[in-house]
């Protein structure tokens, strides 16, 4: 029944929702710029019937968290917590010193 | 002590590191914090104690960032020259090539490993300078498209195809590096 379904569906789509690289340049798309709400709706019927490109858009999601993370992480100051060689060198720091200290 | 030694004492670390991070370059890092410092001076009327001193040099920062990679890469053709990873990944009726497989039943865990974050910044330095610093500043400064679009003079639709391609060799990377030794485990 639900391949029956599928089948119909699928007739009725229009045809970028059957491809699966439109689909995926959309799915890349919606993370930097929302999607109208009919394409998300066509990408997400797509999503339902295609693993592929199910596991494309679950990985791409996936790595947008993590570089998203990745400058959380920094931006919050915890690199050079953990890694100390991320130092200003005293001779940089001496040298900034210099370029901001009142003439 | 005056408002930059303070800053420069307390936040000059942690800038450097986020510049480090951002330009992955020792001496453009250096660079770049003293002109956060100097900016920060110029700039100490507008401050408003709403925010942090740390987030609103973070800020400058970015800023300082954006302009480095936009002097740098103005008169390149940045478009030509970066990857095109998406060519042949699909059939010419729209379909993959090669399958897009699952990277293990919860892989959102591996944001928790710090190991793994460190491969995927690994995947992020290896992409070209050019399409990374595009890439990096839409997705980490949220620096508007209008804006990138001006200062690497890039179309919409062309920025659109960088990214993509940035994200797709990204994922490809990280498929290499880290999910087939994790998946062989």
């Amino acid at each position: 029944m639900k391949q029956f379904m599928q089948k119909i569906m699928g007739m009725c789509m229009p045809s970028w929702m059957r491809r699966c690289d439109k689909v995926s340049t959309l799915v890349v798309q919606d993370l930097d710029t929302p999607l109208s709400p009919f394409k998300k709706k066509g990408v997400q019927m797509h999503l339902s019937m295609c693993p592929p490109c199910k596991h494309y858009a679950n990985q791409m999601a996936m790595i947008q968290a993590g570089i998203l993370k990745i400058e959380q992480i920094h931006a919050q100051g915890e690199p050079f917590v953990h890694n100390p060689s991320v130092r200003l060198s005293q001779e940089a720091r001496d040298r900034i010193q210099k370029s901001i200290s009142p003439k | 002590m005056t408002n930059a030694t303070k800053w420069l004492s307390l936040y000059g670390d942690y800038l450097y590191a986020y510049a480090l991070m951002r330009v992955n370059h020792k001496d453009t890092a250096e660079d770049l914090v003293q002109e956060t410092l100097l900016a920060g001076l110029e700039s100490l009327d507008r401050f408003s104690n709403q925010s942090s001193e740390k987030t609103w040099l973070v800020a400058i920062l970015k800023h300082k960032i954006l302009d480095y990679w936009r002097k740098k890469y103005r008169h390149k053709d940045i478009f030509e020259t970066a990857n095109s990873v998406l060519d042949g990944v699909f059939t010419q009726d729209g379909q993959w090539a090669v399958l897009p497989g699952q990277w293990g039943e919860d892989a959102s865990a591996q944001l928790e490993d710090e190991e793994f974050l460190n491969t995927l910044q690994k995947c992020l330095l290896g992409l070209p300078e050019q399409q990374r610093c595009v890439f990096e500043s839409r997705l980490m400064d949220d620096a508007p498209t209008e804006e990138l679009c001006m200062a690497f003079s890039l179309s919409v639709g062309n920025l659109g195809v960088l990214i993509h391609r940035a994200r797709h060799a990204v994922r490809g990377c990280l498929e290499k590096k880290w999910f087939q030794g994790e998946l062989a485990k």
